[in-house]
């Protein structure tokens, strides 16, 4: 008895120290204490919350150019599941092939960033190219922030090919059994895509849906390393609602509005998380299979 | 006789047909994969050969495939920049360490959840699942404030610091568990055999031996996902060190990428940003190449239970 609380006791202590940060977290929201002040945190009731939620906030700004990269998931799986069907060809090279793209996953934004800000520098490979098909004034990706975000959304097209390995997962767990007897019935291929494969998918890709959507509103590294505060590259214009926490509590002094802006993204999360759960039973199929 | 020959000719006539169907289709599967595999490699492929190219070859166009000549000045200039071996070094031993404690940490709480009867059991797994829901960002400060006033303590009560500005806040948490790696842990470990730890404990083993003895070599495959996991998230992490280590050269590797953005970088240093980066992703990418059956593996098995 006594033995199994003993292994799980590095667990309840993370846990303690978890709800006890958090607790702390929601207390802080509500003070005006800053790192260099002597006096005990004053309370100040909701006015961190109204200087976070009042229209044109830096934070509800951040909180907006986040939305582009929660509103680019369901491309990323589109994507990720196109290239899980390619890999699911009975062809030989195959294991190779699924190495390849699990890649992007593997090295840090850092490294990812400083390659792609290069590829798509003025005169980089990337504008070599599109001049060499024609286009003679290609986009000036470093300097537009435009062109900035849209190379940064390629960079997660790009980065969202590891996510075939789930959507893989999901494709081998269809029993074969429908796949025999849509032959036999003489079903095209399409056909099998929409009717069986698809319908097939659904609890996958709500899966990779629930959880990208989760880690897209926390979107950080890549744009830490792209508009990197207190640098040259430093583009306010790119920064997400996570960034804009991390400069509230630390490079502006105001703690207190860092965690009560968190705690704005942690709901809006939930309830996101909340509208996908509702949303799901419109499209998921679980009885099937 | 001539029916036959006519029957014949007509099913020779479908395979063809089918075999060019096949053809067809094995060429636009292998044509896609060739594309997609150059799309995927190539930025890989441009960072490790352009750390070696000199800056006018850099910026050439089209770029060379392989370098004219081959240059060091590139990792030269990276390490005038930062001391980016002393921080590779910071990096490994932070990584090492987290590594140990997840595999610890989460395998025996795994293994208490998944065989041991013991009061609130189901609470406290519940509890710990509740972590995964709740983002980091709310815990920010109250953290820095938390480990800041542990490294005073062990300070005074060792004379080490462990909290703010030594590695106590990126390595003591992997010692505490982390929900996703015991939940995964724990599935592994419901599919070993319940006569194994039952033979054992008839001839008088203790649980931890049972863990230790039979659990923990029976469960390479997940030990190693949660390994390499940890290792990749430990190196890759940006946002802990830039939080708890304030010195260059106690930093780590992630962090000293970033000093490459700051406003004193001219053009000459563009080769060695590469150069740094190309440091940066070689462990990682080398533990991927030896790793990756078991890694790729393991996503599955945590992506679908």
């Amino acid at each position: 008895m006594l033995t199994g609380l003993l292994f799980v006791s590095p667990a309840v202590i993370g846990f303690i120290l978890f709800a006890y940060l958090n607790f702390r977290g929601v207390e802080l929201s509500f003070t005006n204490w800053s790192w260099i002040s002597r006096r005990p945190p004053e309370p100040v009731g909701w006015a961190n919350y109204q200087l976070v939620l009042q229209a044109d906030s830096d934070f509800l700004k951040g909180l907006g150019r986040t939305l582009i990269y929660v509103l680019f998931v369901p491309v990323s799986i589109a994507i990720s599941f196109s290239i899980a069907l390619l890999a699911n060809q009975a062809v030989r090279g195959q294991s190779l092939f699924r190495v390849v793209c699990y890649m992007p996953a593997v090295t840090g934004a850092g490294v990812l960033v400083a390659v792609w800000t290069f590829l798509f520098s003025v005169d980089g490979p990337v504008n070599g190219l599109l001049r060499s098909i024609g286009i003679a004034d290609p986009p000036r990706w470093n300097t537009v922030t435009e062109w900035k975000q849209v190379a940064i959304l390629l960079l997660l097209a790009w980065g969202a090919a590891p996510g075939m390995i789930i959507a893989l997962a999901g494709l081998q767990a269809i029993p074969k059994d429908f796949y025999d007897a849509a032959k036999v019935d003489g079903a095209n291929a399409w056909q099998t895509l929409s009717r069986i494969t698809i319908p097939l998918m659904t609890p996958t890709l709500f899966f990779q849906l629930v959880l990208g959507v989760i880690g897209a509103w926390q979107t950080f590294d890549i744009i830490y390393f792209w508009a990197t505060p207190g640098t040259q590259n430093a583009d306010v214009s790119l920064w997400t609602a996570s960034v804009q926490i991390y400069q509230y509590a630390f490079a502006y002094n105001r703690p207190g509005v860092g965690a009560a802006s968190a705690i704005v993204l942690g709901l809006v999360i939930l309830v996101f998380t909340m509208l996908n759960f509702v949303a799901q039973r419109r499209w998921v199929n679980y009885d099937i299979a | 006789m001539a029916v036959t020959t006519a029957t014949e000719s007509r099913a020779y006539a479908r395979s063809r047909a089918a075999g060019n169907r096949e053809r067809l289709r094995l060429g636009v599967v292998y044509g896609m994969m060739i594309l997609l595999t150059v799309v995927l490699a190539y930025p890989f492929y441009y960072l490790a050969t352009a750390s070696f190219k000199t800056v006018e070859e850099l910026f050439r166009y089209p770029p060379t495939l392989i370098p004219e000549t081959w240059t060091l000045d590139n990792f030269r200039g990276a390490f005038e920049v930062v001391p980016l071996l002393r921080m590779a070094l910071n990096t490994f031993i932070i990584c090492i360490l987290v590594v140990t404690g997840s595999i610890l940490s989460n395998s025996l709480a795994a293994f208490a959840i998944a065989r041991l009867r013991f009061p609130f059991k189901n609470i406290i797994f519940g509890a710990m699942l509740t972590t995964l829901m709740i983002p980091g960002w709310i815990s920010l400060v109250p953290a820095y404030l938390f480990w800041r006033d542990f490294g005073r303590f062990t300070n005074g009560l060792i004379g080490v610091n462990m909290g703010v500005n030594s590695i106590g806040p990126l390595v003591i948490p992997s010692f505490l568990t982390s929900a996703f790696a015991v939940f995964l842990m724990r599935q592994y470990f419901m599919t070993i055999p319940k006569e194994l730890e039952e033979a054992a404990r008839i001839d008088g083993a203790s649980y931890f031996r049972i863990y230790w003895n039979i659990f923990l070599p029976l469960s390479f495959p997940v030990l190693a996902v949660i390994g390499i996991g940890a290792f990749m998230g430990g190196w890759n992490d940006v946002l802990g060190p830039l939080i708890y280590l304030s010195k260059p050269e106690s930093q780590t590797i992630m962090v000293g990428l970033s000093y490459f953005n700051s406003q004193h970088m001219s053009v000459i240093y563009r080769g060695s940003r590469f150069a740094a980066a190309f440091i940066a992703a070689i462990p990682v990418l080398a533990l991927y190449f030896v790793a990756n059956k078991y890694l790729i593996r393991g996503i599955v098995l945590g992506g679908l239970k």
